[in-house]
């Protein structure tokens, strides 16, 4: 069969490539997953969303020969780090799909239900709603399989050299073309396409903006921070 | 008859386009909007330049404001261009001072002149406006003008940098845009960030990656911007 190329596709892949850099304590990565995601249903098969690892204590450091890759998880420095591990376990038993699968259900499980993303259980359950049994991650958590650290060392590490990335969400599109978005909340559904395609056509193909960012008034930024709260549902 | 985006209910679309002379994605973005306003017509699109002062926003201390200084004192770089931008404003009004901001943008963003009177003056003789008044002290008005421009950009919208374009006197959005768009995309680019600005109350923020190589490149830009006609 015979792939047409569409117009985007400049990699000639017959496939819109979208990488997309999340930290899973960001909320506002988490808001932009589940509107790319939707985005990505819609379109099929002729676009590929690569979930990719961006550490946002990385990129705070205080030190610059400090790396959240050489530390240890659940401490007060390495918040994201078990679900950095876990998430890059259920990559390699199970490929990207339910990379970010799980993604989406443990960021759920900590913006809307509050929960201990340091704690196996949760872990554990996020890896669940992916389709991974619990007892394939044991090497995980025993300290035994360190490829978590590697492949999030690797993926920063091509976010901020390759890209210059800066902080999350970080969406590239066909490996080249990088812009960081933030949305709070995803938008309605009707209108996910649309803000698709004019930030696509932002990114690849206006490239004199550089831009766009809403100055706040004291009463918007309080209303964005309600917007933040009010993810989390009722206990 | 009202249309969907216009929340004012004046007829017509009104935008406030906030500026400082010195900044050179301004002048970029200030040839955009003019190419859109023209595309559209004044029957539907009211333009309006206003002042921010890099000065005032970048000042040290809370107490220090620009417009309480003359413009040869220390850290208050902008501000005789400010005031001659007022000055033309009250002599010829919005089309007036939009023909001097096109003529100085140009005179100091793509032929390098400073901000100095001479330069000032060359750009208000080319575009019919009198700003003397800026350069003598005579008029303490001007300062008023540049004071209550900046004021409410930053009390009404928030306004933190240049250039910010507001939308029906209520949807702010800062734009950082380099060199001006092509004529064939600047409709297209005007649309998205107005809807970005009125409908799209999710979207908070776009911003372009740099890498070392973009940001050289961007700077090799903003040296040599794109000549304009003249």
């Amino acid at each position: 069969m015979t792939q047409t190329a569409g117009f985007m596709d400049i990699n000639n892949s017959g496939k819109l490539e979208i990488d997309f850099f999340f930290d899973v304590r960001c909320p506002y990565a988490y808001q932009a997953a589940l509107w790319l995601q939707e985005v990505a249903d819609i379109f099929g098969p002729d676009l590929e969303l690569r979930w990719r690892f961006f550490s946002l204590e990385q990129i705070n450091r205080k030190e610059p020969t400090w790396n959240i890759w050489e530390q240890t998880p659940g401490t007060d420095t390495a918040k994201s780090l078990w679900s950095f591990l876990v998430a890059t376990a259920v990559k390699n038993l199970a490929g990207n799909a339910a990379l970010g699968k799980f993604y989406q259900s443990l960021a759920r499980m900590y913006h809307e239900e509050s929960k201990d993303i340091n704690s196996q259980a949760v872990l554990e359950a996020a890896a669940a709603e992916a389709g991974i049994q619990a007892e394939t991650l044991s090497d995980v958590f025993n300290g035994k399989d360190r490829s978590g650290y590697e492949l999030l060392a690797a993926e920063h590490t091509l976010a901020t050299t390759k890209y210059g990335a800066f902080g999350v969400p970080t969406i590239v599109f066909e490996g080249r073309y990088a812009a960081y978005l933030k949305i709070m909340p995803r938008p309605a559904s009707d209108r996910a396409l649309e803000i698709f395609q004019r930030f696509l056509m932002t990114t690849m193909i206006d490239h004199d903006v550089f831009e766009i960012k809403k100055p706040m008034t004291a009463e918007q930024n309080q209303a964005v921070r309600e917007t933040i709260n009010g993810l989390k549902k009722e206990a | 008859m009202s249309y969907i985006f216009d929340i004012n209910e004046t007829g017509k679309l009104e935008l406030d386009f906030y500026f400082d002379f010195l900044c050179p994605f301004s002048y970029q973005a200030s040839l955009w909007i003019q190419d859109v306003a023209d595309l559209m017509g004044t029957e539907y699109v009211d333009l309006r330049w206003r002042f921010i002062s890099l000065a005032q926003l970048n000042r040290k201390s809370p107490d220090w404001n620009v417009w309480e200084h003359k413009p040869d004192e220390e850290n208050t770089y902008g501000l005789l261009a400010l005031l001659a931008g007022a000055a033309a404003l009250k002599s010829s009004g919005m089309d007036g001072l939009g023909r001097f901001y096109r003529e100085l943008g140009r005179l100091h963003h793509e032929k390098k002149e400073p901000l100095t009177a001479e330069t000032i003056e060359i750009a208000a003789q080319a575009s019919g406006v009198h700003v003397a008044a800026a350069y003598d002290g005579s008029d303490p008005e001007l300062y008023e003008t540049v004071k209550q421009s900046h004021l409410d950009g930053v009390g009404k919208y928030g306004v933190f940098g240049t250039s910010t374009l507001v939308f029906e006197e209520k949807f702010g959005v800062y734009i950082k845009i380099m060199p001006t768009p092509p004529k064939d995309r600047a409709l297209d680019v005007f649309q998205h960030i107005q809807l970005l600005a009125m409908v799209e109350k999710n979207v908070y923020e776009v911003k372009r990656l740099m890498t070392a190589e973009s940001e050289a490149e961007l700077k090799e830009t903003i040296a040599n911007p794109p000549a304009t006609v003249q």
